[in-house]
């Protein structure tokens, strides 16, 4: 066997083992195998053709090196060539597609953003919005504007609650105010919603007047003595609760609660009938005030005995005037 | 008349050729030494191209190349066959090729390049002697004993190439191993039971 037969596939047999025994002890042999091993195509044409040109070369003593490789160098580096540009060409088309998908997508993920602000209504401060009310009286007090507001709120809020749980209609209404006392949480008109505000804004402007005015008696209450005394709480703090009702629109007495409870005092009748003798206890009553100052609407919030309720109605509607709010109030008159 | 001289001459020269194929590559040269005539050398060169691009695919790895080398390789050893000596034009041009193929793939990589040794597979001539021929009891006894102590696979290739007389490729079919792995394990099983017979 020689090497071409070999190469051309005949290794199975004896003489292929003996060619193989052979290339163990002759290097040359061995590498000239492996070498063709290492190559998959057929090399029996490229050896006649090497074997032809070799022969004519070296017969006629000419010059063969160039002929012979520039067309293969051309060949080989075409086909490398070839071969790298799809592979290259494809990795960049690649880069390409992932950097047009990141814009893409980051251009809709903005666009869902904003569209999703769009989307957010403008939602009405009606927790923050100060209750309305007529400033009637003349005095000026001033606290900061904060906390009664959240104060009020809260009052608001707590005897709302208590008149909503047993409300009894005890006197015939007069004519109501306008019934939504509270601000148009949910109106659909953005026009009614403007002129609210509007009003708001005129009566909350007294308001910061009687507040700058009781933080400066306040201040000169405080620079007097270290101490304030009974007489100072005492004038400070009925200015501080007219001030919170004015503020969160309960209406109070406009003669003031202490001389309010004096004519409840006075003129309290006493109890005859045979259930109420022995009574103790406290009447509430929960009622509105009128553009006039007088009670209306008169709820029985809490009953002692008929006797009593009576008596407490009667001495609530021929009793003083009370400041005109927006908001029902409450009376407690004991027994 | 001149057909005649023709043919006659076409004759002599297909005899002459005929006659080159039968000598050896020392009564070649010598032939091309006394009457100067390329034909022998030709000759000489075309004997070996199988040899010379096998190599040249070995070291290069491209045919195009390794034909180009080919060409030029024969171009220049043309040139030098007086400093052959005539009993070893195989290892002259072997380690010629073997230069050659150095120079170019330096040339290419712009470093000294180093070639790797294959001596592991080509040698152990007595390991081989012993595993193919028949030995001594002694002897026999010692290689069957040498023989388990190696890797399964190291075993059966040693067995089924030296003693059973399988070439590579049958030892392919029947193992299921490829060709890289047949050669592997023999060389593998060569150094092995070559070092276990020495420690013995």
């Amino acid at each position: 066997m020689n090497l071409l037969n070999y190469i051309l596939n005949f290794r199975q047999g004896k003489e292929a083992h003996d060619f193989e025994r052979e290339s163990m002890e002759d290097p040359f042999l061995y590498k000239a195998i492996e070498g063709y091993d290492g190559v998959a195509e057929d090399q029996e044409k490229n050896i006649e053709k090497l074997r032809n040109r070799i022969y004519s070369g070296i017969h006629s003593k000419k010059e063969i090196h160039s002929a012979v490789v520039k067309p293969v160098k051309k060949e080989s580096t075409q086909s490398v060539f070839n071969k790298r540009i799809p592979l290259r060409m494809w990795g960049i088309l690649a880069c390409f597609l992932l950097i047009i998908a990141l814009f893409i997508s980051l251009f809709l993920i903005e666009n869902s953003n904003k569209t999703n602000t769009d989307k957010i209504v403008f939602s009405k401060p009606a927790d923050t919005i100060i209750n309305p009310i007529e400033n009637t009286d003349s005095k000026t007090i001033d606290i900061p504007k904060k906390k009664p507001e959240k104060e009020s709120s809260e009052s608001n809020e707590s005897s709302e609650s208590k008149e909503s749980k047993e409300p009894k209609q005890v006197s015939p209404a007069p004519p109501a105010s306008p019934a939504s006392s509270a601000p148009p949480a949910s109106s659909a008109s953005s026009d009614a919603y403007a002129k609210y505000i509007q009003s708001l804004s005129q009566k909350t402007a007294s308001i910061d007047d009687d507040l700058q005015a009781i933080s400066v008696k306040y201040a000169r209450n405080s620079s007097k003595a270290t101490s304030p005394t009974n007489k100072d709480l005492k004038i400070s703090q009925a200015e501080l609760d007219q001030l919170d009702a004015k503020i969160s629109g309960r209406p109070f007495p406009s003669v003031g609660e202490n001389a309010y409870q004096d004519y409840l005092k006075k003129n309290r009748k006493q109890l005859t009938s045979a259930d109420c003798i022995q009574a103790k206890g406290k009447v509430v009553l929960l009622f509105s005030v009128n553009e006039r100052g007088r009670p209306y609407n008169i709820k029985l919030l809490r009953s002692l005995c008929k006797e009593a309720d009576k008596e407490a109605v009667r001495l609530l509607a021929d009793g003083p005037v009370w400041t005109k709010g927006s908001k029902e109030t409450r009376l407690e008159i004991n027994f | 008349m001149q057909k005649n001289t023709l043919c006659i001459c076409k004759k002599n020269t297909l005899l002459k050729k005929i006659e080159i194929l039968t000598l050896s590559d020392a009564d070649l040269l010598s032939q091309y030494r006394e009457s100067d005539e390329s034909i022998y050398v030709a000759e000489l060169f075309n004997r070996y191209v199988p040899l010379l691009y096998g190599v040249c695919l070995k070291y290069l790895k491209e045919t195009g190349k390794a034909q180009d080398t080919v060409i030029r390789f024969t171009e220049v050893m043309y040139n030098k066959i007086s400093e052959c000596n005539s009993d070893d034009f195989r290892s002259w041009i072997y380690q010629g090729i073997k230069n050659f193929c150095l120079q170019i793939l330096c040339a290419e990589s712009g470093r000294e390049v180093r070639i790797k040794d294959d001596s592991d597979f080509i040698g152990y001539g007595d390991i081989m002697s012993l595993l193919e021929k028949e030995s001594s009891y002694d002897d026999a006894k010692m290689l069957k004993h040498c023989l388990e102590n190696l890797p399964e696979q190291d075993r059966i290739c040693l067995i089924y190439f030296f003693m059973d007389g399988l070439s590579f490729a049958d030892i392919v079919d029947k193992t299921g191993y490829t060709l890289e792995q047949v050669k592997t394990y023999i060389r593998q099983g060569k150094r092995n039971l070559k070092i276990s017979i020495e420690n013995k």
